[in-house]
């Protein structure tokens, strides 16, 4: 699904500014605000959406700049689609993806996990969903030692109970290595 | 459904000159591996990745390991059971989006090959196979959709929801007990033919439907059984059944009872209203009504005196009735009232659609002095 851009040009009235965790300031169209549930409950209750009201900057601790810019790219992106359904079963089951949102999403898997993280402190249920989409379409129809491997699985002694084959013992410890995903960015330093 | 080709992900592996934050194991080379940590993430975030798998993925992973077992459990899953015949399938649904049908295919008799297999439109070989294969040496189809339903239930939390058999196509070797569904939300009969007593003794006996039981297949008249089998919120029969009299009726624990073609006249249903006004209420608190289509149109009917019944009066209740799993009120206009013998029991006796249909509601708030009984509102 694609959208044709109407030109407007977004003028101090219709804006906020936002904070990241890093302490850069980006200007939000209010417009693309409305595909974010916290950002539009926040505008709301502080009545921002209002000309006469004083808008103080919005931090977001919880979001780098690197990160918001990924996301406002995305706002900007689907501004004019329509609103998100829980339930359309057009953007829920199916594993085909625009092209833009490949190539958006053509990211490595941790900063996939933080735009997720991100996509769910703002509260945007369709990149939510999309990043979840395309998760589980890079896992679904491989094999079961195909899925082991992607997932880093370890084998377990034990065999299971259904099918007989031996239980993976599952390697998300320290132990193996791995780094951990940073969800929490820490705080910019002050 | 379009899957996301393999090698895209070759395309989407981080550029060799990052460090790479998911190290694959010594075995597997990086460069062939794409690392996803899934089971890293929070709960609520691999809960939602999941909930696009299919139902054999989800039975895989949980094959994985005791941990994603346990993620796998909660994602919520609901089986509707069809035999009808030789079609005998399973519709899954998961989050009532992804509607699933898993058809089983008949083996070869006498022999040792297990020839019995699950197909589903898009995907030939299937997981969960191997787990029936492990499980079932038979051929026939019961054991396999019987393990099949086990699995799922077993692995994934399962609800079955409606269980849909279609009678004279059940094979005397295969009883329906060795489905092994115990209770299901909906229990639907369907058929043509009048269905053998021990057929239809069979399904109840073995098959418990706590929301909705559905017979629409004729019977014999001859046919005897317990009523404490219907216990079921709403009891429907659609076609003849000389089996079913007022008492049976009376002694049943259903909410609402449905039955059309009926052989019932106006006695039968005046004899299973007397029941109830004389009965121990504490004991028929779940009914709420019977509803009987009459086989000829009841022209000038006749009440008894002794029922006490009276007309509508506004002050006592409310001139609609709804009943349980139907949205359309009941106009009880014209309906008469009777009160239990407790005093404060008001139910309704209505004849409408030209004399064709009896109606028996009991109303749900009791009687007070001071104000009307409760009901449904005007819709």
């Amino acid at each position: 699904m694609s959208c044709e851009e109407p030109t407007t040009s977004p003028t101090p009235e219709n804006n906020i500014t936002v904070v990241s965790s890093d302490g850069k300031e980006f200007l939000l169209d209010l417009k693309l605000t409305e595909q974010s549930e916290t950002l539009a409950r926040l505008i709301s209750n502080f009545e921002y959406d209002r000309t006469d009201v004083k808008k103080d900057p919005v931090p977001l601790g919880n979001i780098t700049s690197a990160q918001m810019q990924k996301i406002i790219e995305w706002l900007q992106h689907h501004r004019y689609y329509p609103k998100w359904e829980q339930n359309d079963i057009h953007y829920s089951t199916s594993f085909t993806f625009e092209t833009w949102v490949e190539e958006y999403l053509n990211i490595p898997n941790n900063e996939m996990f933080e735009l997720l993280n991100a996509a769910n402190y703002l509260n945007i249920p369709r990149l939510f969903s999309t990043i979840c989409r395309i998760m589980a379409s890079r896992i679904t129809g491989k094999s079961a030692e195909q899925i082991r491997t992607v997932l880093n699985i370890k084998t377990d002694v034990k065999n299971d109970v259904y099918t007989g084959i031996p239980i993976q013992e599952d390697s998300s410890s320290s132990e193996d290595g791995m780094s951990e995903i940073s969800l929490s960015p820490s705080p910019p330093p002050i | 459904m379009t899957r996301w080709p393999d090698r895209k992900q070759e395309s989407i592996s981080p550029p060799s000159s990052r460090i790479p934050l998911y190290p694959a194991p010594s075995s597997v080379p990086m460069s062939t591996t794409l690392l996803i940590p899934l089971l890293r993430l929070p709960t609520l975030f691999i809960r939602s990745v999941l909930s696009y798998f299919d139902i054999d993925d989800l039975i895989k992973l949980a094959s994985l390991s005791k941990k994603s077992c346990e993620l796998v459990k909660p994602m919520k899953v609901e089986l509707k059971v069809n035999v009808y015949g030789e079609d005998r399938h399973l519709e899954i649904q998961m989050n009532s989006r992804n509607t699933e049908t898993w058809k089983f295919k008949q083996g070869k008799p006498n022999t040792t090959e297990i020839t019995t297999r699950i197909e589903r439109k898009d995907k030939k070989d299937m997981f969960i196979d191997k787990w029936i294969l492990s499980k079932t040496k038979s051929a026939d189809l019961y054991p396999t959709m019987a393990e099949t339903i086990r699995c799922l239930t077993e692995v994934l939390t399962c609800l079955v929801f409606e269980v849909n058999i279609k009678t004279n196509s059940l094979s005397k070797e295969s009883k329906i007990e060795d489905l092994r569904v115990g209770e299901c939300s909906n229990l639907m009969i369907i058929g043509e033919k009048c269905m053998e007593n021990s057929e239809l003794a069979q399904i109840l006996e073995n098959i418990s439907a706590t929301e909705l039981l559905s017979i629409s297949v004729p019977t014999n008249s001859e046919f005897k059984c317990n009523p404490n089998h219907f216990k079921c919120k709403i009891l429907k029969i659609d076609r003849k059944g000389g089996w079913v009299t007022p008492q049976l009726l009376f002694e049943m624990k259903c909410s609402r009872i449905v039955i059309r073609d009926s052989h019932f006249d106006l006695k039968d249903c005046i004899s299973f209203v007397w029941r109830w006004k004389l009965c121990d209420l504490k004991k028929h608190e779940k009914f709420e009504c019977l509803e009987i289509q009459f086989k000829d149109a009841v022209r000038n009917p006749v009440i008894p005196e002794g029922l006490g019944a009276q007309k509508w009066n506004k002050k006592t209740r409310n001139q609609f009735y709804l009943r349980l799993g139907d949205p359309v009120y009941l106009n009880c206009q014209n309906g008469l009232d009777i009160i239990q013998e407790d005093k404060e029991t008001l139910a309704t006796i209505l004849i409408h659609n030209d004399g064709h249909d009896f109606f028996f509601g009991v109303w749900p708030k009791r009687l007070t002095t001071t104000g009307g009984i409760g009901g449904s509102s005007r819709p």
